[in-house]
């Protein structure tokens, strides 16, 4: 098991370097950088040089590049991307080209949102998918069953962006009720208007997951249910619950787990429509800002930490399963 | 429901801008300004300075509950010289400026550092002194950003001039780099401004948000960006802004205006999002409401008749640039059957629901701007006549033309857009698309790297900038977005507007050089600016309207019936 999980982190390693050139190169595609957006509306060609300069955007992006004159190839001690991943190596993830405000300090300020908004969206999406999903599989074409199948389909239909607009309209509309805007309430300091806060984002954005979950569980538990050793189970003259509860479900939910563990992995990275509906400052609305302002330092160094959490998400997805399932032997 | 116009509510009271600098000095017009800054406590309570309705007796207390989309400046925060967007609105509440003069109604002057001003100019083409006499008494409020509680004076404007002039970045560098000859605190109390020639704008000018005078031991400190302490009506304490989240103002317990202000002070949340904004509104975690259309407007006060609107002009606008410097758009033929091609009827009906009025180079309403049959005759809708100047210049009916445009969420260009490309295309204009994002948009547009564009929202006062939009140097003077017509002559008549302090004749100058320039084909076509329709719950009272940004500088009158 110590031997796959080294394996695994080296393959993420790699994994995360392409992705860095991958980004790096990217954003650079395209025209215009933070310089531009820095500068001001008054600011000439000199000035936005000046900016360029002060931010290092006019160093050569990688320490080796292209010339056209011989020998043809430049090397460069002072450059974009071996500065970004020095940084990164060092435990600075840099600053904002826009503020200069340490990238460090910002997460700190908004990750606590997004987190808290994953928790909540999970734990409704866990006890909403699976319950239902289990109830569909043991009443399967029941009555019981065609009402969840349905409103799991309707679940995955419809855009979380139209069902969070929903559910900040109508509840004004009707009752003159919206959810908090203006910041993060800390849990701590006012737990009410802190779940008034994150528990209907929470709510959309376990809509489709919850869906997505519910489905899940009620095909994977009908398959282990038609399975030898349930089967066994019951001729041993197990009561049902115990048949289902100990040994179905939990082999079960092994894809019910790697779906989920990539939607918490996703969930890491903010979740931008719904963070700018509800004006939560989260991960999301971050990126978004920062995509809007060009500010490469951030928007690179973001994606990368996205790119480790799914990484990192299904390193624990993978270890899972060989709990849940004693079969499952990594070597 | 409580629903009057714009124009009900302004009340003009034309008087000549030399009776009233005459009146200046001698104080008398101190009786206008009372009007505008004093509906004191006790009063009849009639609105004074455009204030909306009659409104009872002031009732101090209480904070006002804000909810915008617009955020602030995120390089610069709340620097009053150099950010800009939200910032322009926290400026005006927490520092001062000497004077704002109306740019709507000329008419009209707050006086706020300085209590009086005097002109002296030798004849109309010489530079002029304009000589500020500083109140006494304004005062700092306690704070915890090391600001010595003391009064204003004449050193601070000098030192806040002195930055401007020194950072090409700041906002009013253009003004105060290019009109102040020389300027000085005589003494603490009369602050010296010479300018290098005569210059229509310039009390509107030294008046505006970004020209607000911080104590001079502020503009040093590192917290500029991030906290506000000054002589205005509020402050901003350190750690009460949150970048994108919130802004919170308190009151100024030794303002200089007795009384004043009515409220406790400000809690100002972003919320990125229109539906947002709706419900905050609703709910009542803001007390004001932007609506998007009339239809809004009358939804929301159908269903509620606890709100109040009130309609203005916005002075923005979106506009069509053509860069003279390359084919097609150097034929004058060319630019004239693309203004012919615009139906701005449209865009009134279909974006703004009626509420919105055509623009001719000049906007309405600003001073100068021509009347609606003028400019019916001079640029009205006819695609024919497009189709016509098409066929004259390329001896086919239709022509290919290239125009770039920001994609970034801005307000309404998404509305535009569709409106514009349709109606070229029926005016003999095969549209190729170039949609930017903004940063990309922003650099081809700064280095003027374009065929034609439609341009950001513009939102501007006076008839300077629009003017500017046709001349050489282009709006920011410098060459850069916009080369004009290219026409010495025109150039020389635009800048030959900036220069003539009579309000009259800087009116009709303003109409006749406008009329050059649609003779020689506008480079740039202003499509319709619209009215600003804001809710207010009933309980919030004389909130400034009708005067644009000098508005701002007397939010100190509003006050909440609660």
């Amino acid at each position: 098991m110590r031997a796959y999980i080294i394996r695994r982190l080296i393959s993420g390693v790699v994994i995360l370097f392409i992705l860095s050139i991958v980004t790096f190169l990217l954003l650079r595609v395209v025209a215009g950088d933070s310089a531009d957006l820095l500068c001001g509306l008054a600011c000439d060609e000199e000035g936005i040089e000046q900016f360029r300069e002060k931010l290092g955007l006019n160093d050569p992006y990688f320490p080796i590049s292209l010339t056209g004159e011989p020998p043809f190839v430049e090397f460069s001690r002072d450059n974009q991307y071996t500065t970004w991943i020095k940084d990164l190596l060092t435990g600075n993830l840099g600053s904002a080209a826009i503020n200069q405000k340490p990238l460090i300090d910002t997460m700190q300020q908004r990750l606590p949102v997004t987190v808290e908004l994953l928790i909540i969206t999970v734990i409704f999406t866990v006890a909403v998918g699976v319950p239902f999903g289990v109830i569909s599989a043991l009443y399967r074409n029941s009555f019981s069953d065609y009402i969840v199948r349905v409103t799991a389909v309707l679940g995955l239909a419809l855009p979380s962006f139209w069902v969070a607009t929903l559910v900040i309209y109508f509840p004004s509309q009707w009752w003159s009720y919206s959810p908090p805007f203006g910041g993060m309430i800390s849990f701590v300091d006012d737990p009410w208007g802190n779940l008034r806060q994150f528990v209907p984002p929470a709510a959309v954005l376990a809509l489709a997951s919850a869906a997505g979950i519910m489905r899940l569980t009620r095909s994977s538990l009908l398959e282990v249910m038609r399975t030898d050793y349930i089967r066994t189970a019951r001729s041993k003259g197990l009561q049902d619950r115990t048949v289902i509860s100990r040994h179905a479900l939990k082999n079960s939910m092994i894809p019910v787990i790697t779906v989920l563990g990539l939607q918490v992995a996703g969930l890491l990275g903010g979740s931008v429509i719904i963070e700018f509906i509800f004006g939560l400052p989260g991960i999301g609305l971050l990126l978004y800002e920062s995509l809007l302002r060009r500010d490469y330092q951030v928007v690179q160094s973001m994606t990368l930490y996205i790119g480790a959490a799914v990484i990192l998400m299904n390193l624990l997805v993978d270890i899972s399963y060989a709990w849940l399932d004693p079969r499952i032997r990594y070597s | 429901m409580d629903k009057t116009s714009y124009w009900d509510r302004f009340r003009r009271q034309r008087i000549t801008r030399r009776r009233m600098l005459a009146a200046t000095g001698v104080g008398a017009a101190g009786l206008l300004i009372a009007a505008a800054c004093d509906d004191d406590e006790g009063g009849d309570g009639e609105p004074s300075d455009g204030t909306s309705v009659p409104s009872g007796t002031p009732q101090p207390g209480g904070r006002y509950k804000w909810s915008t989309s617009v955020i602030s400046d995120a390089t610069f925060g709340l620097d009053p010289h150099l950010a800009i967007a939200a910032g322009l609105e926290y400026f005006a509440r927490t520092y001062n400026v000497l004077i704002n003069r109306s740019a709507v109604d000329d008419t009209t002057i707050v006086y706020d550092l300085a209590e009086s001003y005097e002109v002296i100019s030798e004849d109309e083409t010489s530079p002029q002194t304009y000589n500020f006499t500083i109140r006494p008494g304004v005062k700092i409020p306690p704070n915890n950003l090391d600001v010595p509680e003391r009064d204003m004076d004449a050193e601070d404007a000098v030192a806040t001039f002195e930055r401007i002039k020194a950072q090409p970045l700041a906002n009013a560098c253009q003004f105060v780099c290019q009109y102040f000859a020389s300027h000085a605190a005589t003494s603490p109390s009369l602050y010296t401004v010479t300018t290098t020639k005569p210059y229509a704008w310039f009390e509107f000018n030294i008046g505006r948000a970004i020209s607000t005078i911080p104590p001079r031991e502020f503009l040093e400190s590192a917290k500029l960006t991030s906290a506000s302490v000054g002589g205005g009506p509020y402050s901003i304490a350190d750690g009460a802004f949150v970048d994108g989240e919130r802004v919170a103002l308190e009151k100024n317990p030794v303002y200089w205006d007795t009384g004043k202000p009515y409220m406790d002070g400000y809690d100002v949340i972003i919320i990125p999002d229109r539906p947002g904004l709706r419900a905050s509104f609703i709910s009542e975690q803001s007390y004001q409401y932007g609506a998007a259309s009339e239809a809004e407007v009358a939804e929301l006060i159908g269903d509620h008749d606890v709100y109040k609107a009130s309609d203005e002009p916005s002075y923005t606008f979106i506009g069509f640039a053509m860069n003279v410097l390359r084919p097609p758009w150097d034929d004058p033929r060319i630019r004239k059957a693309a203004m012919h091609a615009i139906n701005r009827q449209d865009y009134i009906d279909r974006v703004y629901g009626g509420a919105a009025q055509a623009n001719g180079i000049v906007h309405w309403p600003v001073t100068g701007a021509l009347d609606p049959a003028e400019l019916e005759e001079l640029q009205g809708y006819n695609p024919q006549m497009s189709k016509d100047l098409i066929r004259e210049v390329t001896g086919q009916d239709s022509i290919d033309i290239t125009v770039m445009f920001p994609t970034s969420p801005i307000q309404e260009h998404e509305l535009h857009l569709p409106i514009f490309i349709d109606q070229m295309t029926q005016a003999g204009f095969n549209v190729n698309q170039v949609p930017l994002d903004l940063g990309g948009w922003l650099t081809a547009y700064r280095a003027k790297d374009y065929d034609a564009s439609l341009s950001l929202n513009q939102i501007y006062e006076t008839a300077e900038i629009p003017l500017d939009f046709q001349h050489s140097k282009g709006p920011a003077g410098s060459e850069i977005y916009a080369g004009g017509l290219q026409d010495p002559e025109i150039d020389a008549a635009i800048d030959a507007t900036k220069s003539i302090t009579n309000f009259d004749e800087r009116v009709e100058a303003v109409k006749a050089v406008q009329r050059q320039i649609y003779e020689a084909g506008p480079a740039f076509l202003p499509f319709v600016s619209p009215l600003s329709r804001t809710i207010y719950w009933n309980y919030v009272k004389d909130v400034p309207i009708g005067l644009g940004s000098t508005g701002l500088f007397l939010v100190k009158n509003v006050w909440l019936d609660l």
